[in-house]
């Protein structure tokens, strides 16, 4: 079970204005019982609570806001503790933790040109940042309480349950080689390729329409009589994979530079798309 | 305070802690060749000052931490790798002769040779003819 089976309820969310489509596939305990009835007649900025991984927005400008947010069970969302529902007067998700705002990371999937609004200490997404995270639709992956040696775990339930959403199509299981991480500063977007064993000529980074490929080919040890092997766990062979990056980079000035066995590739923004602090003028 | 409150603040404590301490097992290639176990471990972004490799009591331990220079106020978009550390244990037997174990670490890939004790080398035995 994944986010769209409307489970387990940490997504609570209020509507804020616009209007959203609850659809049918949720369980109604992961709604408490003052707002089932709310849900189902969705009404415009009214303070309805729903489920984020089951709502479609269905109208434009249409925003929401979280009750409240922590990790949930299939590690999609993270979330900070905003308050008690307007509606009903219980709590929801009453958390043990509160998350930094830096933290929150919302990955479940979100269509639709909607800016997610966190009220109280939460933090604007913009959009572009929502499209990264939808294409790489592996919200197992971003949990961060799981060692990452239990990948091996994750792509067999992937295999034997496949989830019913869409993936991004370039998406690829779990502790693919290489492994990509990509992260932002103010002034450029920087992609972390870790790809141990290979140098400078051994990988093949190039970049079009805003998508960044790396390929190349690791070699095997060479092979010889007499070799007892016991485990083999490293990636031999042909690899190519491609992330799609947000808009707005100068690919112009883009670098990329080799460390031990990490490949990191540097692309800055354009100039007129940095972040700007704009002064407030006393009226 | 009751117990149930008691019993969540311990939890959470512990995930905090898991969580500071998340490690990465690095794949590892292991091989025996030439009265030698080889080991070939993919540890990307360590370097030879942050590899740490221990003998004690009959278990290898191999740690290194995750050593890439980040500018400041990096923000994650996407991240396949969320650990600062690698770690990684194994058992050595007996034979395995742990005051010559050599390692070199080379682009990200550290390469370990476990020599046998000169003792216990396959030997091969002559057959007398009767």
């Amino acid at each position: 079970m994944d986010c769209s089976d409307g489970v387990c309820g940490t997504c609570k969310g209020h509507c804020e204005q616009g209007e959203f489509d609850m659809g049918d596939e949720y369980l109604e305990d992961a709604l408490c019982e003052d707002s089932i009835e709310l849900a189902v007649d969705l009404d415009e900025g009214s303070g309805i609570s729903f489920l984020h991984g089951q709502y479609v927005p269905i109208s434009t400008g249409a925003a929401a806001g979280l009750f409240s947010m922590r990790y949930c069970w299939a590690g999609a969302m993270s979330c900070i503790e905003v308050g008690v529902a307007p509606r009903c007067n219980k709590p929801h998700n009453v958390v043990s933790e509160a998350l930094k705002p830096e933290q929150a990371l919302l990955s479940c999937r979100l269509p639709g040109p909607v800016d997610l609004v966190l009220p109280g200490p939460g933090r604007h997404l913009s959009l572009e940042e929502k499209e990264v995270l939808d294409m790489f639709s592996d919200p197992r992956g971003l949990d961060p309480a799981r060692r990452q040696g239990m990948d091996w775990i994750h792509q067999l339930f992937d295999e034997m349950f496949p989830s019913g959403g869409a993936a991004d199509i370039r998406s690829v299981p779990s502790g693919s080689f290489p492994l990509i991480n990509v992260g932002r500063t103010d002034d450029a977007v920087r992609v972390y390729v870790f790809a141990p064993g290979l140098g400078a000529e051994d990988l093949e980074v190039s970049l079009q329409d805003n998508v960044l490929t790396v390929a190349g080919r690791r070699e095997p040890l060479q092979e010889s009589e007499g070799r007892t092997h016991f485990r083999q766990e490293r990636f031999h062979g042909d690899f190519r994979r491609a992330v799609a990056l947000p808009e707005g980079l100068d690919i112009d000035r883009a670098e990329a530079s080799f460390r031990d066995g990490v490949c990191e590739v540097v692309l800055p923004k354009r100039e007129e798309l940095k972040p700007r602090r704009i002064d407030v003028q006393a009226a | 305070m009751n117990e149930i409150t008691h019993r969540d603040a311990d939890a959470s404590r512990l995930a905090e802690e898991a969580r500071r301490q998340e490690t990465l097992l690095p794949a590892v290639d292991i091989h025996e060749e030439n009265d030698a176990v080889h080991i070939v471990a993919d540890m990307p972004g360590v370097t030879r000052e942050s590899l740490v490799i221990e003998v004690d009591n009959g278990v290898l331990s191999l740690e290194g931490e995750v050593s890439i220079p980040m500018p400041e106020g990096l923000n994650p978009l996407y991240a396949e790798v969320r650990a600062q550390r690698y770690a990684r244990r194994f058992t050595l037997s007996h034979e395995i002769d742990s005051e010559s174990i050599s390692a070199r670490i080379d682009n990200g890939v550290v390469h370990l040779t476990l020599p046998r004790r000169d003792t216990h080398r396959r030997r091969r035995i002559e057959v007398q003819a009767a």
